[in-house]
Order: structure tokens, then C-alpha cells, then sequence
């Protein structure tokens, strides 16, 4: 009977549970086992071997020196070439910084240049319109720009002015670590309830800090930012209406409980009924035209 | 103590030259320096075990440098240069963990 040929190695008949569980770890083993060059041992026994028939060996300092002088150089090199000085680091942003600055001033520019166009072609189309006496058209228009915030708006009004707490008084703890939240900062829902606030008040056109609020404005968060009609805002908002009565209704309602919670909340709340002017809104977009005949 | 002076001049030569290293082989440095100090400290523990021979010290050194950038290069080239390098800094990293214990063991017998 022929027996299996396996099981006559005594290392193969070792069960499977006997298998070193280590055995993956080997080759980190073997680097930690032998981290000295093997060469060294070789040259070492050699030598120990030859010991009787040859002169004791002279070592040969140059190219020791030599091969030390060129690791030096390598870090040295490694370290001047893959080092980013601070220095460096805090021009390039700087140069960004500059950047942005200034491609945000070019567009101010230009925006402001839009404005001016503006005026000029509302003026040619009222004129216009005038000329032909289309009054009804006119009104129309003007119905149009005002709902769409493309033109500046004045009259009787309110001014609420939103701000953080100072510096001082603020409780760290009260921060959100997870989500970078400042409790201790006025958020977007906050600007929200305040102009909803303002609409249901009856108010016939609403802006924060210079930003015209349309049907099509959003008041959103970025980060820790506030973003209205995508552009961000600092601190203090300054949300301006125009609209009779805005501030019975700002300090009674709903609308007062929530201003009279941000106040006892430590924000300051200012509202301030006097007449005020409402910018139109900076980039109006031509959706619909109709040609008159 | 005239190859620590060597590496001294070697470093001060380095940081006051400010060669330039071309852009292709800015990947292969950190790996070659690393590779360079397992070499200096594998040298260092073979010394303080009286094995230490210069050739040999030599022959490692450069053939470290050369194989560790070798690798990295490799592994760019197939597109696992991470991988790999991340290879050679745990095996490098383990060899000289282990030899500069082994050569503190040697100075302070502890």
C-alpha cells in the first residue's frame, strides 16, 4: 500500500493550525532582525579566516570621507530643494489675496459701469415711451421693475441693524466644534425670519447691506459666511425696507418675539423708522421682451 | 572623527550652495536621503560591533541611494509610486529604528 508521500515530510504534516501566525509579518520581521548589511558579516568572516596568512587590513578613510560628505550634501540639497520657506508660502498668498482683491475691484468697476447703462436705457425707454404715449405700457414697466428690484426704491422705511455680540462676551462653549458654527454669530435663517418678517409687513422693497432682495435672492451660508444674491456679507447686517407701518410690525408678532429673542440672546438689534433709499438690484436679467408696436 | 567632519562639510556644502535639482528628481530625494541614512546608521552599528569595513559601507551607501530611487521611479512609471515609496520608508524606517537602538545599546549600555 503506498502511503501518501505528503505525510513522510515532517514539515508538511504539521497541521494547518501549527502554521506560524506570524507568518505574514516575516519580511518586516527579517528587516528588524538583520538591519545591518549582510556584506558586513561576509567581509568580517572572510577576513577572520584569512587572518593567519594576510596583513591586518589598513582601512581607507577617503572614501568613507567622501561617501559622508556626498550624504551631507544630499540632505543639505534635499532640505534647501524640498523645504517651502514660510516666508514663500506667505507671499503667494499674499499675491492671491492681491488677486482676488483686485479682480473684485475690476468688477465693482464693471458693475458699476452696468449701473450707469442701466439708468441711461430706462431713461431712453421712458422717453420713448412718452413719445408715444404708451402709458399703459409705462405702467406696466414700471410694475415690472419694481417686483424684479431693477430700480431704487424711496420713501418712508425702517432700518434693522443686526450684529454679533462683541468679543467679550462671548461664551466659547456655546461654538459647535463639529459643524464650525458660531452660536454667538447671526446666521442666514436669522436674516430669513427678519425679511420675511419685513415682506408679510407689507414692505415694498427690502436690501442687506446694499443687496437688493428679490423673488430670486437667496440668503444662504457658506462656511461661516452669509451669502446674499451670492455675494458675502460682513458684519453688521443692515437690513433696509422701504414701506409705511414696517415697524409696528417689526416690534409686535411673530417678527418682534424673534428680534426680542436675538436681543436677549446677547445680539444687538437696532430698528430705526426713517426714510430710506433701497439700491436696485445689481444684475438684472432680461428674461422676457415683447416688442411694442 | 574626520568622516562626522566630512558630513558636517557635506551638509554646510549643501545648504550654502543651494544647488539646483532639477524637477525630475525632486521625487526620488527624500527616498534617497533616507536610503543614505539607513546606510550611515547600518555603518555606525557595524562599527561599534568591529565589523565595520569601508568598502562595504561604501558599496551600501550608493547602491541604497540607487535602488531606493530606482524604486520610486519604478513605481511611478506603473503608477504606484506612492505605494511603493510608502514600502521603502517602513523598511528603511524599521532598519534604522533598529540599528539606532542596537548603537545606543553599544554607548549607554542600556
Amino acid at each position: 500500500m503506498r502511503r501518501p508521500r505528503r505525510s513522510s515530510s515532517p514539515v508538511t504534516r504539521a497541521p494547518a493550525s501549527m502554521k506560524d501566525p506570524a507568518a505574514s509579518m516575516a519580511l518586516i520581521f527579517d528587516a528588524m532582525r538583520h538591519p545591518v548589511d549582510p556584506l558586513y558579516e561576509d567581509v568580517a568572516q572572510r577576513r577572520r579566516a584569512a587572518a593567519g596568512t594576510s596583513p591586518a587590513h589598513r582601512p581607507r578613510p577617503v572614501f568613507l570621507v567622501a561617501a559622508l560628505v556626498l550624504l551631507g550634501l544630499f540632505i543639505g540639497t534635499a532640505a534647501q530643494a524640498l523645504r517651502v520657506p514660510a516666508a514663500v508660502a506667505n507671499d503667494r498668498r499674499a499675491q492671491l489675496v492681491d488677486q482676488v482683491k483686485s479682480r473684485q475691484a475690476a468688477n465693482d468697476e464693471v458693475a458699476l459701469g452696468i449701473a450707469g447703462l442701466r439708468t441711461e436705457l430706462s431713461k431712453d425707454q421712458r422717453s420713448a415711451l412718452s413719445r408715444r404715449d404708451e402709458g399703459q405700457v409705462a405702467a406696466r414697466l414700471q410694475q415690472a421693475e419694481a417686483a424684479a428690484g431693477a430700480g431704487a426704491r424711496s420713501g418712508a422705511g425702517l432700518v434693522i441693524t443686526l450684529d454679533n455680540p462683541s468679543a467679550d462676551d462671548v461664551d466659547a462653549a456655546d461654538s459647535d466644534p463639529r459643524t464650525g458654527q458660531d452660536a454667538n454669530a447671526i446666521t442666514s435663517t436669522d436674516l430669513q425670519q427678519v425679511v420675511n418678517g419685513l415682506w408679510a409687513g407689507g414692505a415694498t422693497g427690502v436690501s442687506i447691506n446694499g443687496q437688493r432682495i428679490t423673488s430670486l435672492s437667496a440668503i444662504r451660508f457658506a462656511g461661516s459666511a452669509v451669502l446674499v444674491n451670492y455675494r458675502p456679507l460682513a458684519t453688521p447686517y443692515v437690513v433696509t425696507a422701504t414701506g409705511s407701518g414696517l415697524r409696528a410690525a417689526m416690534t409686535s408678532g411673530f417678527s418682534g418675539a424673534y428680534l426680542e429673542g436675538l436681543r436677549k440672546s446677547g445680539f444687538s438689534v437696532a430698528l430705526d423708522a426713517r426714510d430710506v433709499t433701497v439700491p436696485a438690484l445689481a444684475g438684472v436679467r432680461l428674461d422676457h421682451a415683447q416688442v411694442v408696436r | 572623527m574626520i568622516p562626522a567632519l566630512g558630513l558636517v562639510v557635506g551638509l554646510v556644502l549643501g545648504l550654502w550652495l543651494h544647488p539646483d535639482v532639477p524637477l525630475w528628481l525632486q521625487p526620488y530625494l527624500p527616498i534617497a536621503v533616507i536610503a543614505a541614512l539607513d546606510a550611515l546608521f547600518g555603518g555606525i552599528r557595524a562599527a561599534l560591533d568591529g565589523i565595520f569595513d569601508d568598502k562595504v559601507f561604501v558599496v551600501s551607501f550608493l547602491s541604497n541611494v540607487v535602488v531606493a530611487a530606482f524604486i520610486v521611479f519604478l513605481g511611478d512609471q506603473l503608477g504606484v509610486g506612492n505605494q511603493l515609496s510608502t514600502g521603502v520608508v517602513v523598511v528603511l524606517g524599521l532598519r534604522i529604528f533598529t540599528n539606532v537602538a542596537s548603537i545606543r545599546r553599544h554607548i549607554f549600555k542600556a
